[in-house]
């Protein structure tokens, strides 16, 4: 039994060692398309607490970092504080852009907010959310867009959005949710986002969006903004 | 065999066995085993993050994990107030003991995010983890049930009764801190409200 317990112990420490020596030595050089410097954005990025993650928004920033993202938004779900401190936090240390969003989880849609000061209540209609989410200058994109949140982005909301989620963790589980999400982006001429949704399970960079330094992002049809606004880089 | 595999495989005879025996760490001793969740947790995110162990990710995820055994012995003590059969220390040891189907689904989640693509690990994680925990929680609530048995000393309502406290109490407060934000319209949408 002890022989077992220092054999465990002892690869549990190996394990740490080349873990950390392999955590410190990854470097990104920046990439450049065409004469642009091409940054890489995660746009669905949630923390602990209250979200569901399980890191802390300044072990988020680090991670981020770590995994050679540019910009990042931090999408709490129904608050944005997490994402204050992530903003306060990434400033100091010289970490990636970071946008304060938010996941509006309502019972009938999900709906990310890129680029707002305050938390958008979740007790109201998409297109209302919309609507205060322009009002206080951010974006508002559809986040993963399943059927079962369709009825919910009646004419007015789909007038309102400015993006949908097309590539989503949820595509490469759920071929239905693959469909739908398509079928969804295709009901009308919007920003094709790709998205990690992440909770600290998996990488960062799981569906990561390129985007172009400068005016606009980039016109990949997976992964483009239409336009840039006071919380886009 | 271990007391904690002991206790996996046969909780009513295992508890009442340490119970004669007057087994369970004394002390700051007891400690351990609840230290060995956080340990399990802080590995469980370095894992499920990056594929391997960092100290970095290791310690985010351990502190962020604190109050999962901090919360389950603060409801233990209250349990254990009107009991005191045997000191709290080797009370909380005891229950720690009972941990081992949770150490098995970390286990098992980590080992899938270590070894294969995240695009399996999605697949695999999505699919089946969801009924796994649901067999690790009917398992778990076996073990809490035979600990309020036999270590607190509770008669079978009794013990039902508390186990639906400690559950209600600590799950309840988990999943505040863990994911309150959107815990109130899920539960909404699934009430179909």
């Amino acid at each position: 039994m002890k022989a077992t317990r220092w054999i465990s112990g002892l690869l549990l420490v190996t394990g740490f060692v080349l873990g950390t020596y392999e955590d410190g030595t990854q470097k990104h050089a920046p990439m450049t398309m065409g004469g642009y410097r091409v940054l890489t954005g995660d746009f669905h990025i949630h923390s602990f607490p209250l979200s569901w993650a399980t890191l802390s928004p300044w072990d988020t920033v680090i991670e981020a970092q770590r995994q050679g993202l540019d910009v990042i938004a931090m999408t709490g779900q129904n608050h944005v504080w997490v994402a204050k401190v992530g903003r306060w936090f990434s400033l100091r240390v010289g970490g990636p852009r970071v946008l304060v969003g938010e996941e509006i989880v309502g019972p009938k849609y999900h709906l990310l907010a890129l680029g707002i000061a305050h938390t958008v209540s979740w007790r109201q209609s998409a297109a209302s959310a919309i609507a205060e989410i322009h009002k206080q200058g951010g974006l508002a994109i559809a986040a993963h867009p399943l059927a079962k949140y369709w009825p919910e982005f009646d004419g007015e909301a789909m007038r309102g959005l400015d993006g949908a989620e097309v590539v989503h963790p949820v595509i490469y589980v759920r071929p239905k949710a693959h469909r739908e999400i398509g079928e969804f982006f295709a009901r009308k001429q919007m920003t094709a986002m790709g998205d990690s949704d992440y909770h600290g399970v998996g990488p960062l960079t799981f569906s990561k969006c390129p985007a172009i330094k400068g005016r606009v992002f980039s016109n990949n049809p997976f992964c483009a903004a239409r336009r840039t606004s006071s919380g886009s880089p | 065999m271990s007391p904690d595999i002991w206790i996996m495989l046969r909780p009513g005879a295992g508890y009442q066995r340490l119970v004669r025996q007057g087994a369970g760490s004394k002390g700051w001793a007891a400690a351990q085993r609840p230290l060995f969740i956080v340990l399990a947790l802080g590995c469980l995110v370095s894992l499920v993050t990056a594929g391997g162990l960092s100290l970095r990710l290791f310690a985010a995820g351990a502190v962020n994990a604190l109050f999962v055994p901090l919360l389950e012995i603060a409801v233990l003590a209250g349990l254990w107030r009107g009991r005191r059969r045997m000191p709290f220390a080797q009370t909380v040891d005891l229950f720690f003991m009972g941990h081992g189907p949770w150490v098995l689904y970390l286990l098992i989640f980590s080992a899938i995010w270590a070894f294969a693509s995240p695009v399996h690990a999605f697949a695999l994680t999505a699919r089946w983890m969801w009924l796994l925990l649901g067999v690790m929680m009917f398992w778990s609530v076996g073990i809490d049930f035979c600990f309020l048995r036999y270590v607190l000393g509770e008669s079978d309502a009794q013990a039902g009764w508390k186990l639906v406290v400690l559950r209600v109490i600590t799950w309840s407060v988990g999943l505040e801190i863990f994911g309150g934000g959107s815990l109130w319209p899920e539960m909404l949408r699934k009430l179909g409200i």
